[in-house]
């Protein structure tokens, strides 16, 4: 089942009206210019003692001024600051809770303006490349994950982290051979191998490509690791090895696979995640669930 | 180490020495703008208030310098290095500054290593201290205070301590990771206190809370669910969120940790405690 996006989304513009603007600086020359005419009239006012009065009172009302101004940018751009981080917690909250058209109305909002902070952006963008992937955008997604690798410096897990979406992505528009050098890629990155996003990947990988033996080799591998380390997203993993063994002719083990898959999460969610799985939903019945889950 | 005695009354004193040099400044202040026409020529007030806002500009940079001794807490608390964290927060908590905001940040990071570290005990008393204090723009920090709070309240079996703290953050706006804490940490406490059909109520919405958890609390939720379950007599969702458990985590290990859950599971609770009987017996040989 494909989801249509909302038909305003517009990915690019998103990345390019999102960029933050530089800082305003009229308030600098507003104090360059106040300096200047307290000096000019300090100049002016010589011995005179009604226009040095004059001065003094004019001194303290410029600085009291000029201090309620800053205060008062101040304030503005803190509370801007602090609504823009609470947007950003609120989408990770619904990007986790999968409440996917709120957070894609959230993420519609946010990055049609220029946002204030760069780290900020970064997230957001984080989050619309996982929205583009739910309503199947994934050329959107691959562009949004390109944009980020090619323009920011980010840390070790962000860039593991947004390499594994890309080739996911990769894997779902069929671009093998691109995905087999991002996974290649994948590889050469400190610990990588060790982690079961690193193996789902593969995983995918083979069962895209035919290589069930394989699939099902790694599977059995790296069985402990993707429980211990997906959660309930090793339900993925578990729907690509019932696929690997149905491919092979196992059904037994293809059943029992696509049984702890289904206990795992939701038969809707797993067929749209992944359609080239959907010969296990004709040949298995579901893990059996309570009234309440299903 | 720093005791969690010593922090407290560390804190107290600096939140006391800096609202006194507040004070101080602002009646010498008011005083020189007051008095100040009194006494002129001798004393220009303009010299006198640009001595005291350079003076209060030194303080409050130092303020801002004690404060940001702990900016990297986080990195460090998460990569294990507790010992620098310790000694950041030390150096906060007995610098000068002007602000309670920051001696308090600091008590709560306090709080947080002593959770991460396991001490439980000293935990709790800084958290009971934190809340005792206003807060006011650090309110933020009393959600995951009261979580400490609860946690370290059952870890030392204080469940009237858990409890208390843990219907304070009842009908609080939570952010995701607190909801996840706080479902977790509900689920242990009505498990300890027996309120099965509490747990039970609406439970579909905590099962799936629980899914998004990492794989250890999301088993363990998850498998106490099942004990609620069972022991109301739903065993259709009793078997679903057992077998679900047991995908996530070693059932070995579940039961290990919570005893509770042997009921779920008795043939593997008995190899578990056997097991665990013989590794004491080794010890004690």
């Amino acid at each position: 089942m494909t989801i249509q996006p909302p038909n305003w989304f517009d990915v690019n513009a998103m990345i390019d009206q999102s960029v933050p603007s530089p800082r305003a600086k009229w308030w600098r020359w507003m104090a360059v210019s106040m300096l200047v005419g307290l000096l000019f009239a300090t100049l002016t006012a010589g011995g005179n003692p009604a226009a040095q009065l004059a001065l003094r009172i004019l001194t303290g009302a410029v600085l009291l001024a000029f201090m309620a101004i800053l205060v008062s940018l101040a304030w503005s751009a803190n509370r801007a600051a602090r609504n823009e981080r609470q947007q950003i917690d609120q989408l990770e909250e619904m990007v986790t809770l999968r409440q996917w058209p709120a957070a894609a109305m959230s993420l519609h909002a946010l990055l049609l303006r220029p946002m204030l902070n760069h780290g900020a952006r970064i997230q957001a963008l984080m989050y619309l490349s996982s929205v583009l992937g739910r309503y199947h955008r994934f050329t959107d997604a691959l562009d949004v994950h390109n944009y980020l690798l090619n323009h920011f410096e980010l840390d070790g897990n962000t860039v593991f982290n947004i390499r594994v979406g890309r080739v996911m992505a990769m894997l779902r528009e069929d671009h093998l051979v691109d995905a087999d050098r991002a996974i290649s890629e994948l590889r050469r990155m400190n610990g990588a191998t060790e982690t079961a996003a690193y193996a789902l990947v593969q995983l995918f990988r083979d069962v895209k490509t035919g290589h069930a033996a394989e699939a099902t080799e790694l599977f059995e591998k790296r069985r402990a690791l993707f429980a211990a380390q997906l959660g309930h997203r090793a339900a993925d993993a578990f729907l690509l090895a019932a696929q690997a063994y149905l491919s092979r002719g196992d059904r037994e083990s293809a059943g029992r696979c696509f049984h702890d898959a289904t206990l795992l999460a939701p038969t809707m969610e797993l067929k749209r995640r992944y359609p080239e799985t959907a010969a296990l939903f004709e040949a298995f019945e579901p893990a059996a669930a309570p009234l309440e889950a299903r | 180490m720093l005791s969690a005695q010593t922090a407290i009354s560390t804190t107290r004193r600096g939140m006391t020495v800096g609202a006194a040099v507040r004070g101080l400044m602002w009646v010498l202040v008011l005083g020189a703008a007051i008095a100040g026409p009194f006494y002129r020529p001798q004393v220009d007030v303009l010299v006198v208030l640009i001595f005291l806002a350079g003076l209060w500009t030194l303080l409050v940079v130092r303020s801002f310098r004690a404060a940001r001794l702990t900016a990297d807490f986080p990195q460090l608390v998460a990569s294990g290095q507790f010992d620098q964290a310790e000694s950041q927060i030390e150096s906060t908590l007995r610098a000068f500054s002007l602000f309670r905001p920051a001696k308090l940040l600091a008590l709560h990071q306090l709080a947080v290593l002593r959770h991460a570290q396991e001490r439980y005990a000293d935990a709790a008393a800084i958290a009971r201290e934190l809340l005792r204090q206003r807060l006011g723009r650090l309110s933020g920090l009393s959600t995951s205070t009261f979580l400490i709070l609860a946690q370290s309240s059952l870890e030392l079996n204080d469940l009237a301590g858990a409890g208390q703290a843990l219907a304070r953050l009842g009908g609080r706006r939570l952010a995701i990771g607190e909801s996840l804490n706080l479902l977790a940490l509900q689920l242990d406490y009505q498990s300890r206190i027996g309120a099965w059909p509490a747990m039970m109520s609406d439970w579909m919405p905590k099962v799936q809370l629980a899914e998004v958890m990492p794989a250890a609390p999301a088993a363990v939720s998850q498998a106490l669910l099942a004990l609620a379950a069972n022991k109301i007599g739903r065993d259709d969702a009793a078997k679903w969120l057992g077998d679900r458990a047991s995908l996530l985590a070693d059932v070995q290990e579940l039961v290990k940790q919570r005893p509770v859950l042997a009921a779920l599971w008795p043939a593997v609770s008995v190899a578990a405690v056997s097991v665990a009987g013989s590794t004491a017996t080794n010890e004690q040989k």
